[in-house]
Order: structure tokens, then C-alpha cells, then sequence
């Protein structure tokens, strides 16, 4: 009897949390397609829809890493100064040496290494995450300043430029690394015993500790992972636009964290979902598309992104 | 001596199904140091908590200085002039020791709320000198030591006009020299009519100080008495109750003499002593002391959570120096550890992933991905082993109820397969349907073959169940007693005196 109840419950409690999370996502981002859709004729276009989902894929790849990181309880500031960085990387790379193949290379290294700098400090230097990668930020973006006298590095060769701005078919290549990395993302952190441990480190660190895990190798692997994901999105901007600028992604951490918080991931470790990231990062960018489409002055855009965080959040919080 | 400041009427409270406090009837006088001595659980806490307003009792009247009171808050208390010292200390570290004194009652110079920097400076000096301490009062409360800091608190009180201390053991952790200048400060709080309500586990500490001394068992009072009336052993005796009659489950004969846990010359933090003691195949030995006796430590340290500043640790005839949790996980070492929710288990995740945290190799398909078949067969078994409930592996560790939540966190070591399992507090805070579910678990696993420890600072909880017990005191051995027909008063008396 009292386990029938007992399942009954979570039964029910499953379906409340699923409203106030992903179904509740979903939602939102339904009710915005449908109001834009009305809104604006361009708006719902299989050519507009494509092209939201180039745009959301950069964002959305360096959001699965933070979710990683949010997932462990840390976070990283300086995503948007480490994609400018690679940027310049990769482009030095493709001048000097013209091949394809180094440039990608050398742009995820250069990635993986600055996460593997910021998790040095964090887990061998116990300091905060936060301070970390609030050094790291400025640190990143001054020496993409110095490296380039603070111009871009322009006139790649248009071969560069399938990564950001090609198609298959119809289809962006970007999005299509985008969905790749969410499905590699999902299954690491579903089916994986990194997954596992990775949501138990971040919901318990002492619990994790007393289990035997080894949490530390865990913790750089966050860092590293986020360096790599963010590594990948510098390239594709810089992709996309055949040129590194030094002042590329400025504020992308705040889109970034956004995309990851919206889609339930929280500061304190534990919580958070690969599917809910990629929700948050698709309402993020549906409404900075429509309301480019609606011609709303993209001053107006941030200030719209911030009241729909705080609205989600404030929701989320009320449903419990 | 003058009339009681403090009469408690027949109090009552009740958690849930479990009676806190039964008819509790107390009276405590004007200016004495009255101690209130009782095991974990007799219930010292709930009546602290009744006086200073942080729970409200269920029924009976407390009477302050004649005058019936409610109670209500906590700030209503310390209106009242009742003022705690509790365990931990509650003072702001980065402040000074004038700010902290003063602290949300500081003298302010007109409606925008200026400090009066020099008159808070004179008021801490004087304050300070009353009781001739030699304290700067600029000083960071974090540069003062543990002795000073309970001084400070005890002076922050009195700053607010207390006509009632109450100290809840407020010697942890605290030097010889430190507590003997704590008890002068007590003592001249006396005299200065300041009424003193002591709670200790240490009953040399209680001889020293107080007037007289209230026992408390199991929710009721025993007895008050004069300080002068009684003894060690008399008032031991009176904590643990002298009729009780043990339940003794005759204990298992150890079948092999082949040594599973060594423990040698063991130094770790909080350790005041060497430690040496053995652990055999199949057998149970009881680990017991007071809170802050070393007992959690000693697992702590076994476990490889703390270094091991000096010694070794033998397992199986391999002797180790350091270890870490990994190490210790590999040599077949399990630790159930203190704290359920922020140790024991994850509360967020489901049954069936806390199971496979520490068995994880079991349950990987191509050594990577996790197989949801293996994971159910195993959460199963675990299940089936420890007979948790309710028992579908996919349902939320916090959903459980406490005694469930701790066979979740001993099962998925079961899985594990340890040939040494340390528990600490296993019992603690579960209902009695439990923790003989509990205790069956654990003596099965010795039937085994498996060594166990099992710290605990509730001594009745080592009788009954362990071949050995060692009784802890201060961070060293007081004695080793044979489980077999140890007595409760012997326990306490060794753990206490």
C-alpha cells in the first residue's frame, strides 16, 4: 500500500517538476514561435527557421559545456574571451600554414588548454571557479589585444568559411555540429559513469568524496571540456565571418550562462539537463530573431533576454 | 540562597511519534550553577531549546522569576534575560572584539546611525576589566583562541543584561588552562547573581562547577541533586539508568583468529593519543565515547577521508601509512559515515544511482556506458539485502524515511563486497523497526566474515551486538571492555568520569 502511494507521489511530483522545467520550456518556446509567426510573415519560414538554429548553435555549444560545469557546481566566466582567442589562433594558424586541418586543431588546443589553466587554479589552487574565470577573462581577451595590435585578422580563404556559414542541403553545417555535440552530450551525461559522477560531485561533493570517487579528475574534466566546447564555438564565429576579431563574443558568457540557468541547470551543482540547455539556448535565440524580424532596436534586445530570465527563474522558484 | 528564578511545570514535547520531553518539572535557583547532565538523547537539547524559545513545548507552564512566560522566539527569550553558549561559536570572526560585544544593541549618535566609536570602545574596556581580562578590544574575534572567543560570548551576554546563562557544552574542544579561566569567569558570574544553567557530558567538569545537578533520561527528569550528595559513579549511574535491564542477543563465536583490521600506534587530528587496537575476521568491536571523544575520527582515518599523521593501519596483513578513500575502497574498507544526508547519500538521485556510486564497474556495458539492466538487477539485490522500502529503485533517496535513507547508504557498500565495514552512528535518529533491521544487517555481515567497527556515541547501542568494546575519552582510550557482559554504568563510567 504505502509503496503504491510512495510511487503515486513521485509520480505525480514528476509530472509538477516537468511542467515547471522542460515541458514549461517548451512551452514558452511554442507560445514565442506561435506570437512571432503572427507577428511577422518572415518569421515562420523554413529559411528563417534554419538560420535561428545557426544562429543558437555557437551558443548552444559552449552552453553544453557550462551546463557541465553548473552540473559540477562551478562555472566559467571567460568563455566569451577564450572563443575570441582561439578565433585569433585558428586564423594565425590558416595564414601561416594555409591548412584546414591545423587551424581546427590548433583553435580546440588552444580551448582545452585555457580550461586546463582555469582548472589548475580551481582544483590544485582551491580558488573559487568564479574568481578563476574572472581572471581568466580578462586575461584571454588582452592577450587576443596584444597578439593583433587589437585588428582583425581578415582575408582567409573562403574554403575556411564552410564550418560557420556552409550548408548541406538546405541545412547550416554549424547547426549540424550543434547536434552533434548535444548528442554526445546527452549520452555522456545519461548514460556515462562520468555523467553519474559528475551530477553526484557537484549535488554532494562530501558524499562524492566518502563514495571514493576520484572527484578531482572529474573537476578538470569539466573545465577542459567547457575549454574544447568553447574552442569549437570561436572557431565557428571566426568560421563564419572569414576574420578574427579580437573583440568577437564580448558577453557571450552572459547568453551562455542564460541559456544554461534557463534551461534549469542552478549555481549550486546538482541540477541541470543537456535538452533543457538546448531549450533555453533556442528561446534565447528565437526572441533575438524576432525581434530583429519586428525591427525592435537591439537595444531593447538585452533588456528583454533579462526580464524573461528573471521571469523563468522567478517561476521556477514559486512552482516549488 | 534566594527563590528560583527559573520553575519549569510538568513540560511536555513531543517530535512526531517521538515523547521529547515527559513531564519535565525543574526548578533552578537564583544564583546557582545548576548542571544538566543525560546520554545524547535524554533530551538536554529540547529542553535548551523550550528555554530559549527555538521550539515550543507542547504542554506545562515555565515560570521566570514567578512571572508564567511564553516563549515564543528566540529574541523574546534573550528579552527575557535568558542567554545561550552553544557548542559552536557565534561570534562574527572578521569584527572586533568591542563590535561583537555590542553587536545590534551598539550606543548611535543621531537618526542616520553613527557608531559612537569612543564610548563602545570604553564601554568593551570597562566591561572587559570588570572581569580582569587581558583582551584588546580592537582585536579580530579571529586572531582570539577558543577559550577566549567563549569568554567573549559569555561577556556579550552579560552586555545584555542576562539573568540567565545557559552554557551547552561550552568546554568542546577547549585546553585544560582555557577551561580553568572559563570556570573563574563562571564562578564570578555567580557572584554577581547571574543564574547558570550548565549542560555537559563531562561529569568532572560538573563536580568542579555546579551547585547542583539535574539527570535526564530518556525525556524525563530523574532526579536533582546536590552537588555534595553524590558521586561519579552515583550520578553515572543515574544517567543511564541502573535498572536496565540489557537485551542480551548472545553474540556470535569469532570462527578464524586472522587479524582483518590492524590498527597501530594510529596518530589523526583530534587524536590526543597513540591509538592501537585489532579488528578480527567476523568480529564486532563497539567504538564509544562522547561527541568530541575521537571516535569519528578514528573512522575518518581509517577511511583515508584524514591523513594519518603518525602510525600505520594493518589490512589483511599489509600495512599502510597513508591512504586515501580509493585505497581504502580497494583493500575492501567501507565507511558509513556520520552524517546521512550529507555524507551517507545522495538525496537528489534515485536509489538504483546511489547503489551503483561505489559500484560502478559492475553496472558498465563496453566499460563505458552504463547498462539500465545491470544497474536494475544490482539496485535489486541491494534492495532484497537491506529489505528497503519502498522498493523501486528509480524513486528519489530524499523520498525515504530515515531509516531507509541509512540502509540505502550501508547497501550500496554491501554491493561492494568489504571485508571491513566501519559505521558510524548507524543508528542515529531512526525508528526502532530500523535499527533492529540495522543491527541484524551488521551482524550478518560479521557472521561472514567481515571485520566491523561500529562507532557510536550512544553507549547502550555497543551492548548487545559487539565481541569488544572500546570506550573513548577526550581523544584517548579510557578502557577495553569484553562485549560479552559489559555494563552500561562501567561504559559510562569510564566515559564520563
Amino acid at each position: 500500500m504505502r509503496n503504491t502511494l510512495d510511487t503515486n507521489r513521485s509520480r505525480s511530483s514528476k509530472i509538477l517538476g516537468m511542467l515547471s522545467g522542460e515541458l514549461g520550456l517548451l512551452i514558452i518556446l511554442v507560445l514565442l514561435v506561435v506570437g512571432f509567426s503572427l507577428a511577422s510573415e518572415y518569421f515562420f519560414t523554413s529559411r528563417n527557421l534554419l538560420n535561428i538554429t545557426r544562429q543558437v548553435s555557437i551558443n548552444f555549444i559552449v552552453a553544453v559545456g557550462m551546463t557541465f560545469l553548473l552540473l559540477l557546481g562551478e562555472i566559467d566566466l571567460s568563455v566569451g574571451s577564450t572563443a575570441a582567442l582561439v578565433g585569433i589562433v585558428t586564423a594565425w594558424i590558416m595564414t601561416a600554414t594555409s591548412s584546414f586541418t591545423l587551424a581546427v586543431l590548433g583553435g580546440l588546443t588552444a580551448g582545452a588548454i585555457a580550461g586546463l589553466i582555469i582548472s589548475i587554479g580551481v582544483v590544485y589552487g582551491r580558488v573559487q571557479s568564479f574568481i578563476v574565470t574572472l581572471a581568466m577573462m580578462g586575461i584571454a581577451r588582452g592577450v587576443g589585444y596584444v597578439w593583433t595590435h587589437g585588428y582583425p585578422i581578415s582575408g582567409l580563404p573562403l574554403r575556411f568559411g564552410v564550418l560557420g556559414a556552409g550548408y548541406v542541403g538546405s541545412i547550416p553545417v554549424s547547426s549540424i555540429v550543434a547536434l552533434a555535440v548535444f548528442a554526445v552530450a546527452y549520452v555522456i551525461l545519461n548514460k556515462t559513469k562520468h555523467g553519474l559522477y559528475i551530477r553526484a560531485i557537484g549535488a554532494n561533493p562530501e558524499a562524492a568524496r566518502l563514495s571514493a570517487i576520484k572527484i578531482r579528475r572529474y573537476r578538470i574534466s569539466g573545465f577542459v571540456v567547457t575549454g574544447l566546447l568553447t574552442g569549437l564555438g570561436g572557431l565557428l564565429i571566426t568560421s563564419r565571418l572569414l576574420s578574427a576579431q579580437p573583440t568577437a563574443a564580448m558577453g557571450m558568457e552572459i547568453d551562455v550562462i542564460a541559456a544554461a540557468i534557463l534551461g534549469g541547470a542552478t549555481l549550486t551543482g546538482g541540477i541541470g539537463t543537456i535538452h533543457g540547455t538546448a531549450l533555453g539556448a533556442l528561446i534565447i535565440g528565437v526572441i533575438s530573431n524576432g525581434l530583429n524580424l519586428l525591427g525592435v532596436s537591439p537595444f531593447y534586445q538585452p533588456i528583454v533576454k533579462g526580464l524573461i530570465i528573471l521571469f523563468a527563474i522567478v517561476a521556477k522558484q514559486r512552482s516549488k | 540562597m534566594s527563590g528560583p528564578i527559573i520553575v519549569l511545570d510538568h513540560i511536555e514535547k513531543r517530535y512526531g511519534g517521538i515523547h521529547a520531553l515527559r513531564d519535565v518539572s525543574l526548578s533552578v535557583r537564583k544564583g546557582e550553577i545548576h548542571a544538566l547532565v543525560g546520554e545524547n538523547g535524554a533530551g538536554k537539547s529540547t529542553l535548551i531549546k523550550v528555554l530559549t524559545g527555538a521550539v515550543q513545548r507542547d504542554g506545562g507552564d515555565i515560570l521566570l522569576d514567578g512571572q508564567a512566560c511564553a516563549l515564543e522566539s528566540p529574541v523574546q527569550a534573550r528579552a527575557m534575560g535568558i542567554s545561550t553558549i552553544y557548542q559552536e561559536v557565534n561570534l562574527f570572526p572578521q569584527l572586533s572584539v568591542m563590535q561583537n560585544l555590542f553587536f545590534g544593541h551598539e550606543p548611535i549618535r543621531g537618526k542616520l546611525g553613527f557608531l559612537r566609536v569612543r564610548e563602545i570602545r570604553a564601554m568593551a574596556a570597562e566591561l572587559l576589566h570588570k572581569f580582569g581580562l587581558d583582551i584588546d578590544p580592537q582585536a579580530p574575534i579571529s586572531e582570539l583562541g577558543l577559550g577566549q572567543k567563549r569568554i567573549i560570548e559569555i561577556l556579550k551576554a552579560i552586555s545584555l543584561d542576562a539573568r540567565v546563562l545557559i552554557m551547552d557544552e561550552a568546554t568542546t574542544g577547549m585546553s585544560q588552562a582555557e577551561i580553568d579561566t572559563l570556570f573563574d569567569i563562571v564562578r564570578d558570574l555567580k557572584n554577581k547573581h547571574v543564574t547558570v544553567l550548565y549542560i555537559s557530558h563531562h561529569l568532572e567538569e560538573v563536580f568542579e562547577l555546579a551547585d547542583r545537578v539535574s539527570v535526564l533520561r530518556d525525556g524525563a527528569l530523574v532526579q536533582t541533586l546536590d552537588i555534595e550528595q553524590t558521586s561519579v559513579e552515583a550520578l553515572s549511574r543515574a544517567i543511564v539508568g541502573r535498572d536496565v535491564e540489557q537485551v542480551r542477543i548472545s553474540t556470535h563465536d569469532i570462527s578464524e583468529d586472522t587479524v582483518a583490521l590492524g590498527v597501530c600506534e594510529l596518530q589523526a587530528p583530534k587524536l590526543r593519543e597513540p591509538m592501537s587496537f585489532q579488528v578480527r575476521k567476523g568480529e564486532i568491536v563497539g567504538v564509544t565515547g562522547v561527541i568530541g571523544s575521537g571516535k569519528t575520527e578514528i573512522g575518518r582515518a581509517l577511511f583515508g577521508v584524514d591523513a594519518i599523521t603518525r602510525g600505520s593501519v594493518e589490512i589483511f596483513g599489509r600495512t599502510f601509512t597513508t591512504l586515501t578513500p580509493q585505497k581504502a575502497r580497494d583493500l575492501g574498507i567501507a565507511l558509513i559515515p556520520e552524517e546521512r544526508k550529507t555524507q551517507g547519500v545522495f538525496p537528489l538521485l534515485s536509489i538504483a544511482d546511489n547503489i551503483i556510486m561505489v559500484n560502478i564497474a559492475r553496472v558498465l556495458s563496453c566499460e563505458v556506458f552504463l547498462s539500465a539492466q545491470k544497474k536494475r538487477k544490482l539496485a535489486q539485490e541491494a534492495i532484497d539485502a537491506c529489505q528497503i522500502s519502498p522498493g523501486n529503485g528509480d524513486i528519489p533517496v530524499r523520498n525515504l524515511s530515515g531509516g531507509n535513507q541509512q540502509k540505502v547508504a550501508i547497501a550500496k557498500w554491501l554491493m561492494a563486497k568489504p571485508r571491513v565495514i566501519i559505521l558510524d552512528e548507524p543508528t542515529r535518529g531512526i525508528d526502532v523497526g530500523a535499527r533492529a533491521e540495522i543491527r541484524r544487517l551488521i551482524i550478518e555481515q560479521a557472521k561472514q566474515g567481515v571485520g566491523i567497527v561500529y562507532l557510536t556515541s550512544e553507549f547502550k547501542e555497543v551492548l548487545g551486538i559487539c565481541h569488544r568494546i572500546i570506550v573513548l575519552k577526550k581523544g584517548k582510550i579510557a578502557g577495553i571492555l569484553p562485549g560479552q557482559d559489559a555494563k552500561l554504568d562501567e561504559i559510562a563510567a569510564l566515559a564520563l568520569g
